[in-house]
Formats: C-alpha cells, sequence, structure tokens
C-alpha cells in the first residue's frame, strides 16, 4: 500500500545534482571553457555519477568545428586525473567525429594504468568499430596479458582474424611451454579467427 | 598534539622530511603553487607542475602517512610574463576545481607591477567563481604597502575577509591584517623574516584569533618542522596549549577547511598507509622493504 510508485519524484539529492549538471552543460554549450573545467573536476564531488557527468560536459563541447573541438578535448585529456582520464575514454564510442579519435584511443592501450587501458579495451563499442587491425590485435593480446575478461572486449568475434589466431597461439605456446596457465576464453578466440 | 603546516612545498622536499613531519605529529599539509627558483618558459610547464601538485606529490605524502592538500594559482613573480600569463590563466581552471585544491594561491604582489595587479585580480575572480578560498602572498619588499594594497583589492572584488589567508606576515602587518578581518599567516624561515622566538611573543600579544603557523620550506634554506618546533616553543615559553592548538592547527582547519575539501576525517581516520602501492605504474621505494600500517 505504501510501496512508491514508479512515477514517484526522484531523490532530491538526485534532482539537485541533475539540474546541476543541466546548467553546466548549458554553459558549456555556448562554449564556455572555464565553465568546462570546472565542472569537469567538480564531477567528482557534485555528482553521483562522475563518470557519467564528465561524460554529458565533454557531449556538450561545441564541435562544429571539429578540430577546434578535439582540442579542448585533448586538454581535458592532457590535464585529466585518472578516474578523469578513464571517464573520458569510457565515452569514446558516443562523441562526434569519432573518427579524429583514433590515435587517443591508442593512447589509452598503451597506458600503463590497468584501468585506463580497461576504460578503452572493455564494455567500450570503440576499438571495433574503429581500430585498424593491428592496433585492434595488440589490444586483445594486452587484455589476455593482462587477465581481462575477453568477453568484454565489444565486437570482439566479429573483428577475428588470422593474424591474431597468431598471435594468440603464439601466446598460448609461450605459456604452456613455460608451465603456466593458460588464460580463460584464449581458446575461444584462437577458434575464432581458425574458423575464418 | 596534531599540528598542520598550511604552507610548504613538498615538491622541493626529500622523503626524510615526511617522515620527519610525521613523526613530529605534523597530520596535513598544503603545498601552495608557486615558482621553481627560476622562470618556467612554456605554458606545458605550468600544466606539468600542478598536475603533479595534485597527482604525484599527493600519492608521495600519503606513502608517509600525511595529507596533502594544494592550492593552485599563477605567482605573483611569474604574472610579469604578460604572455605566458595569459595562457596559465586559461590552465587555472583545469585544475582549480580537482580534489584536494583547497584555495586558489599563493598569488598577490612581488614588485607590485600592473602585469602582477591584472593576474591577481583575475585569480580573484576564479577564486569567487571556483568557490575556494584564496592565500595571498605578501611581497618581501615594501611589505607593508604591498598587504594593505592586496587587502583592499580582495575586498573590491567582493570576497569577504575571513575567505582570505593573508600570508608572510611580520610585526608591521599583523595589525592592520586582524583589524580588518583576515587570516594573518606567518611563515617561520630559520633566518629571515619572522623566528620561532619572535613568534611566540607575536601570538602572547596578539592571541589565537585568526593567527596561522606556516613553515613555507621550500628548495631554499628552510624549516620543514617550524611549525611543530614553534608549538614546542610557545608551549615552553607558557603559551596556553588552546593558544597553540589554535594557531599551529585549527586556524588552518578553519580557514581552508571552508574549501570543502579539508577535513579532519581525512586524517582523524585515515587509509592505511601501504607503501605496496603504485600511481601510474611508479613507487616511491627503492627496493626497500615496503612499510604496511
Amino acid at each position: 500500500m505504501n510501496e512508491p510508485s514508479p512515477l514517484s519524484p526522484p531523490d532530491p539529492v538526485v534532482a539537485q545534482q541533475a539540474a546541476w549538471l543541466a546548467t553546466q552543460c548549458a554553459l558549456v554549450a555556448t562554449g564556455d571553457a572555464t565553465a568546462l573545467a570546472l565542472a569537469f573536476g567538480h564531477a567528482g564531488r557534485r555528482h553521483h555519477d562522475p563518470s557519467e557527468a564528465r561524460i554529458a560536459l565533454v557531449l556538450a563541447i561545441p564541435a562544429a568545428d571539429p578540430l577546434r573541438w578535439l582540442a579542448v578535448l585533448d586538454r581535458l585529456f592532457a590535464t585529466a586525473g585518472l578516474a578523469e582520464s578513464t571517464a573520458l575514454y569510457r565515452g569514446l564510442p558516443r562523441y562526434p567525429h569519432a573518427a579524429l579519435l583514433r590515435a587517443r584511443a591508442a593512447v589509452g592501450v598503451r597506458s600503463s594504468m590497468q584501468s585506463v587501458f580497461e576504460a578503452v579495451a572493455l564494455d567500450n563499442d570503440y576499438p571495433a568499430q574503429w581500430f585498424e587491425q593491428d592496433p585492434l590485435n595488440q589490444m586483445v593480446l594486452k587484455a589476455f596479458f593482462l587477465d581481462c575478461d575477453h568477453r568484454r572486449i565489444k565486437g570482439l568475434a566479429a573483428r577475428a582474424n588470422p593474424g591474431l589466431g597468431r598471435m594468440l597461439s603464439d601466446y598460448q605456446r609461450e605459456r604452456s611451454a613455460a608451465g603456466r596457465a593458460i588464460p580463460d576464453g584464449l581458446a575461444e578466440v584462437v577458434a575464432w579467427c581458425e574458423r575464418l | 598534539m596534531h599540528f598542520i603546516d598550511p604552507h610548504i612545498h613538498m615538491s622541493a622536499r626529500t622523503t626524510d622530511d615526511y617522515e620527519a613531519l610525521a613523526a613530529a605529529g605534523v597530520v596535513a599539509v598544503i603545498e601552495p603553487a608557486f615558482w621553481l627558483g627560476q622562470p618556467r618558459t612554456s605554458v606545458g610547464s605550468f600544466q606539468d607542475y600542478y598536475a603533479s601538485l595534485v597527482g604525484w606529490e599527493r600519492f608521495r605524502a600519503a606513502q608517509f602517512g600525511i595529507c596533502h592538500y594544494c592550492t593552485i594559482g599563477l605567482n605573483s613573480k611569474e604574472a610579469n610574463d604578460d604572455a605566458l600569463a595569459e595562457q596559465v590563466m586559461e590552465l587555472l581552471p583545469l585544475f582549480a576545481a580537482k580534489d584536494g585544491v583547497v584555495a586558489i594561491g599563493e598569488i598577490g604582489f612581488d614588485d607590485q607591477t600592473p602585469a602582477e595587479e591584472k593576474y591577481f585580480r583575475a585569480q580573484l575572480e576564479l577564486a569567487k567563481r571556483v568557490e575556494l578560498p584564496v592565500m595571498i602572498h605578501t611581497p618581501h619588499r615594501d611589505k607593508q604597502a604591498g598587504t594593505l594594497r592586496s587587502m583592499a583589492i580582495c575586498l573590491e572584488h567582493g570576497l569577504r575577509p575571513d575567505q582570505v589567508i593573508v600570508d608572510h606576515n611580520n610585526e608591521e602587518t599583523v595589525q592592520a591584517v586582524l583589524d580588518q578581518g583576515f587570516w594573518a599567516a606567518f611563515t617561520l624561515y630559520p633566518k629571515t623574516k619572522m623566528g620561532s622566538e619572535r613568534m611566540v611573543e607575536v601570538v602572547r600579544r596578539y592571541g589565537q584569533q585568526r593567527i596561522i603557523v606556516d613553515s613555507s620550506a621550500d628548495w631554499g634554506v628552510s624549516d620543514p618542522l617550524a611549525v611543530p618546533k614553534t608549538a614546542r616553543l610557545m608551549l615552553a615559553r607558557g603559551i596556553d596549549s588552546a593558544q597553540v592548538t589554535a594557531t599551529c592547527y585549527g586556524n588552518a582547519l578553519a580557514a581552508y577547511g571552508q574549501s570543502g575539501q579539508f577535513n579532519e576525517a581525512d586524517w582523524l581516520s585515515p587509509t592505511a598507509i601501504d607503501q605496496r602501492q603504485l600511481f601510474e605504474g611508479n613507487s616511491v621505494l627503492r627496493g626497500q622493504q615496503p612499510l604496511i600500517s
């Protein structure tokens, strides 16, 4: 009888945070660089989902001029802390001008910080959609090296290729020769590649 | 007794200093952005410096059990390179809202040039927008006039006196700063400016209200233990322990606590020290046994 209706108003704090974010996004959309910079930092303390809030701010950056847009995004990346970087990389498939972001995505894949690597490689549509074959193969191999769950690499089955099969088979043999365990799923991905 | 050193340039200090600070009871430090002894020549140098204040240095301090905070700003000396200063101003908002930034500072005057005034004012506006207190560096030369001028400009920009910490005070400036309701910080250098002996007399004369003690230790001759040493001297000279706590801990907490990011809980219920941790893949250790508390 007292159960909240599915249409009950959202928690006031959440509503307040959403209003804050909407205001900031509106300022960012006018090209206000200071608003973008400050809100991007404040998102960690003023929003319950900092990662989503930061992606929303990026999506509000005026994008009519692709190179100016890219310069603004590059500056956010260059000055980002770890959580901020992770959010920026997670948003890659949702940004405009996706084709301009290949080099940036490759930087994330080469990162020595596992959370940054995972933000690009796992649960992210960008690599399968936009990576050339070689960087994609390197990313998949690195994911196995880092013990990531290959099922979280989106679109992997569709991008399976003989080159990847060769790299993963070599890795499989190397592990066996050293008497070390074969990562879960490695054989499955090799099989996808060999079916081609 | 716990201490806060609310002005210390830890990037220029060694891990021995971190160990000594922790052993002496310093629980938290604030590292103001300032200059590096020689002028920077490109905006990228500022960018990497600010990134280290909110990144590596914060991590390094935590590895020795010290809570590290910083202030972000363009110092007055380097404000005189107008073309570069413009670029730094564009950079500041990208760091001012990051975690652990508790004020805009240290800003103010060095030679009291028009360029210094321009960027001082611009940064006061930034402080209002980002809702942070301000840390003022008062000039070494023409100090009295520079201090009065700095406070007048803060008021002109609509800042409340209690949002502004005026640092590097001496016996000549303190009365005016306290009379106007600003926080009055004292930097205790071993030989120049203020020494611990003089500081004891300042507290004896003016009491505890809005007076803050700091070391400003940096790459020059300075003493990172100036705050705990002065506290001990105050106690030995019969200053009431409540006054020692206020000037060497509580007032800094109240002043910079206005940022919403400088909370006692950070050090009273700290996360354990774990020197096995890495920052972007890097450790503070060089093969030593990691300390884990």
